[in-house]
């Protein structure tokens, strides 16, 4: 069911709770009251959806099921019990223009300590893994050297940028599915279009980038205008493209005749940096400004917290919508001309199986920054913290499948610790 | 049955503590940088009907809460269920249920698609005879028995999504009686149970509720609708700020007491004083509207006035807000904010023209749950904020700091999300949304349901502020004592079509009463 969907429902379940005070409590008596002793209030009553589990996409509150929150058998859940924790400040005063009737702000509610830790914990994990790493007998050495780094930030800016392409509609509470499949579609066709039609590298490059903004153009037009699951489409569109690429390579690898500037950019380095670095850095700036420092960011935020809210705030929700798969797209269409140049060929698996490691920093790095939102930042530092983590286990001599295993557990533990986090808070982060 | 007189402080038992079949003593609760509870006392007796009341945020929900044993109190409080003592903090579900307490919540967590005799069913658990079939016979039969004892008669195999509200809040109580029977000491804990109810529904409720008490039931009810106290309750507690502020005998109390003990000051006028119409420009102006269950609608509301829409659920008023709003697209008519003619395709347009809405449904529809306060406030006003440079962070700040002191919003920090508030705080801030913008005219769809007697005392004083700053508002709510006191003048809308104008002097709740429920 797709979030917009939700709203509807959620509409048509509107209109039935009435009215519940009795304002016939107007006529107020001249008597004098019992007075508070000026004890603090707590809003007890405040629905706080605390430890309420939502993924973008599950039901909600559909089919008359508890959620976790919200309990059934008619006992306080402890979903409920967690907006307890929450507590304002002074007992009813006057309003606005009164003095009195400000409010009085509680001081955090943890320790700062605490709130820095749920904000910055992958990071500092980051942090404790890269030492760990240097200080290690057998990874020492090598950890930190130039060619370490050099091939781990130049191995990562494809999945980053892929990452930043499923991030895009995931901030708006759509997920999607296609950004691997399309980066696939984008590095065959910029390594068909230079490889066997010997087109200009810039035009073989504009060819990739717009196919990848086409194909999430279709995506956009499926899920904004007709309203289709998302992950359903994007699935669909996934596993069609992958049909697409394997008839169309035939399974081979599109790797000759790929021209040598397109080859170095992937490969080799300006002022010890690698080439790839000055795309992957831009394309992140640009990611986090238009999510977090932009009108379109802000709507698309305010899209996955409640679509029809959104709606009846004046949002164009569905313009928003088709505006993020498009430019997914775009960014997965980056990628997969960037894949073309990294590798120095094309083939129809390589781009598709990006979509997991993405998919699993996207939701790494919703732990940290803005817990319980997957955000630019925390996306970048689940890419690394990951890539790190696995160039440390290879260098001690780890198996292949040993970074798998890590990426998995690392996921479950980290989205695992900022349930834990939000429960504690009383406010729980939406996605998990 | 009513024990002891008026007190002004919680009266201890004067009967043998065996004879209280609930006793609560110097129970408190901490939270983290507030106390919710103070040295709470409260006797509840064998058959009484006991009422806790109290405003958002007085505890209510926190002794229920430490009641039911999901949450712990301090150390130093104690419950008592008959004869039966338990350490205040120690209190686990498990415990609550086995000394002989029921807790129905407010959302009393029935599943309408499953039978009525599936929904008691899963109270204990389903009989089954061999290999774990379910004895339908059987069940059905014990479940017909478990709706007589509350008075329902219905048949158990239909689904419970075709029973009313408050029959559905029957069957839950029917399940949470069921395995009770045995227990020398039965004590139902309903919180809010009618909340979600109209008022007729709800004394039907009340009812049944104190019928069951003579059986020997102790009822706990809460709930903030003092109506139903008054003449129901046999004794009514009130808390407030965490504070036992009184239990008194629930004979020959009246509302107005209740509103001075909950609120803690002459409320004066929870209405304000109503100003002489204006007369001016009209701001909305309706001609021959026909969306949904509307026929033929035209009205027109003018600058600073306040006009309200009675009538009963299904006759079309939330249709003709949204309608007018362009949330949908009419079959016919005009809609004209001003003089501007609006073409009813979608809210921006009808936002432009300077149109606030606030819905019914404020989780659904209005407020962002898991967004900041500020981001609440100000998501209508974005472009407002954007700069070459990105979003103008500080000032954002600054406004919502702003707006949350001029509209008296009680909430820990801007940053914190909206979901962390009480109603009647997340309104006044779905209302500051709007405002901040001063809007020509103000849709308002039951702006305080939910919301308790102080904020909405505060709801209405931003009504009436921004009224005199000229804006217009159209006012849908079911309450139509609290129509006749904010409006102007108020539209009845009866089978989709305005049947009459009400206004000063005939402008009153008896009158409005009877012209919307006649025909």
């Amino acid at each position: 069911m797709s979030a917009r969907a939700r709203a509807n429902e959620n509409d048509s379940g509107s209109g039935k709770v009435r009215a519940s005070d009795d304002p016939r409590t107007a006529a107020g008596n001249g008597g004098t009251p019992p007075r508070a002793a000026g004890g603090v209030m707590s809003d007890s009553r405040a629905d706080a959806g605390g430890g309420r589990i939502r993924m973008p996409l599950a039901p909600e509150d559909g089919g008359g099921l508890p959620t976790a929150g919200e309990g059934g058998g008619g006992l306080l859940s402890a979903g409920e019990a967690a907006g307890g924790l929450i507590s304002t400040g002074e007992a009813p005063e006057g309003l606005a223009g009164a003095p009195g009737g400000v409010a009085r702000r509680a001081g955090p509610r943890h320790g700062e300590l605490f709130n820095f830790s749920i904000h910055y914990g992958l990071i500092l994990l980051l942090v404790a893994e890269i030492v760990f790493f240097r200080l290690y007998g057998p990874t020492g050495a090598v950890f930190l050297s130039h060619a370490n780094l050099v091939a781990l930030f130049g191995s990562q800016a494809v999945v980053c940028i892929v990452a930043l392409a499923a991030l895009v509609p995931l901030t708006a509470g759509y997920i999607d599915l296609s950004p691997g499949a399309i980066t696939g579609m984008a590095s065959i066709t910029s390594a068909t279009a230079v490889a066997r039609f010997h087109v200009p590298v810039l035009v073989a490059i504009l060819l990739g980038v717009a196919i990848g903004t086409l194909l999430g153009t279709v995506n956009g037009f499926l899920i904004a205008r007709f309203e289709f699951s998302s992950i359903v489409t994007t699935l669909g569109v996934s596993i069609a493209l992958s049909g697409v690429m394997l008839w169309y390579t035939g399974g081979s690898t599109i790797g000759s005749n790929i021209p040598q500037s397109l080859v170095n950019f992937g490969s080799l380095n300006w002022l010890g940096i690698p080439r790839v670095m000055f795309v992957m850095v831009p394309v992140i700036l640009i990611c986090w400004f238009l999510l977090e420092n932009t009108p379109f960011g802000r709507y698309l935020q305010a899209t996955a917290s409640n679509p029809r809210s959104a709606r009846l705030v004046g949002l164009n929700v569905r313009r928003n919508v088709f505006s993020a798969f498009m430019l997914s797209g775009f960014l997965a269409g980056v990628a997969g001309v960037l894949l073309t140049a990294r590798s120095g060929a094309a083939d129809s698996t390589t781009g598709p199986s990006y979509l997991f490691p993405a998919l699993a920093a996207v939701f790494l790095g919703a732990t940290t920054i803005h817990p319980g939102r997957p955000n630019t930042w925390g996306t970048v530092i689940g890419i690394f913290f990951v890539a790190f983590g696995v160039s440390g286990l290879s260098l001690m001599g780890a198996s292949a499948w040993a970074s798998d295993v890590f990426n998995g557990i690392i996921l479950i533990v980290a989205a695992g610790m900022a349930i834990v986090f939000a429960r504690r808070r009383g406010g729980g982060p939406r996605l998990f | 049955m009513s024990h002891g007189t008026n007190a002004s402080h919680s009266t201890p038992p004067s009967s043998p503590r065996s004879a209280v079949a609930l006793g609560v003593s110097a129970v408190s609760k901490t939270y983290p940088g507030t106390r919710a509870l103070q040295g709470v006392s409260l006797s509840v007796m064998p058959g009484e009907l006991h009422a806790l009341i109290g405003g958002n945020g007085s505890g209510k929900s926190t002794l229920v809460k430490l009641l039911a044993g999901v949450e712990h109190a301090d150390p130093g409080g104690t419950f008592a269920v008959g004869g039966q003592e338990i350490d205040a903090a120690r209190m686990t579900p498990a415990a609550a249920r086995a000394m002989g307490m029921r807790f129905v919540h407010q959302d009393a967590g029935v599943f309408p698609d499953l039978s009525i005799a599936e929904n008691l069913a899963l109270g204990r658990a389903y009989e089954t005879g061999a290999i774990g079939r379910v004895r339908w016979k059987k069940l059905n039969a014990r479940a017909r028995k478990e709706l007589e004892g509350v008075g329902l008669d219905c048949n158990p195999a239909d689904l419970l999504g075709s029973l009313g509200a408050a029959r559905q809040t029957l069957v839950a109580i029917a399940r949470a009686l069921a395995d009770l029977a045995d227990h020398s000491e039965r004590v139902l804990i309903l919180d809010e149970p009618t909340a979600a109810l109209p008022s007729h529904e709800a004394s039907a409720l009340l009812e049944t509720l104190a019928r069951l008490t003579a059986t020997g039931l102790a009822v706990v009810l809460i709930t903030h609708r003092l109506d139903e106290v008054v003449g129901v309750a046999d004794r009514v507690s009130v808390l407030r700020d965490g504070q036992m502020i009184a239990s008194v005998d629930g004979r020959g109390l009246t509302e107005e007491q209740l509103i001075e003990y909950i609120v803690g000051r002459p409320l004066g006028a929870v209405f304000p004083e109503m100003p002489e119409p204006s007369g001016g420009r009209a701001a909305l102006t309706v001609e021959n509207l026909t969306a949904g269950p509307l026929r033929d609608v035209s009205l027109t509301v003018r600058r600073g006035e306040v006009v309200g829409i009675a009538g009963l659920l299904g006759t079309g008023r939330t249709t003709l807000l949204r309608a007018i709003y362009g949330d949908l697209t009419p079959s016919s008519g005009r809609v004209l904010a001003g003089d501007r003619e609006l073409s009813g395709h979608g809210p921006p347009e009808a936002i432009a023209a300077g149109i606030g809405y606030v819905p019914e449904d404020r989780k659904r529809e209005a407020i962002f749950g898991d967004l900041s306060v500020q981001a609440n406030l100000l998501l209508a006003s974005t472009p407002e904020f954007w700069r070459p440079y990105g979003m103008a962070a500080r000032q954002e700040k600054s406004e919502a700091q702003a707006l949350v002191t001029r509209f008296g919003i009680k909430a820990p920090g801007t940053a914190n999300p909206i979901s962390a508030l009480s109603g009647g705080n997340q309104q006044k801030a779905v209302l500051a949304r709007w405002l901040r913008r001063h809007p020509a005219l103000l849709l308002l769809d039951e702006p305080t349901q939910g919301v308790d007697i102080g904020a909405r005392a505060d709801i209405y004083r931003i009504i009436r502020a921004a009224v005199e700053q000229g804006t217009a508002v159209l006012m849908v709510a079911s309450d139509l004592d609290e129509l006749a006191r904010v409006c102007d003048r108020v539209l009845v809308l009866r089978r989709g079509r305005i049947v009459t104008e009400v206004q000063p002097p005939d402008l009153d709740h008896e009158h409005l009463t009877h012209l919307a429920y006649q025909g």
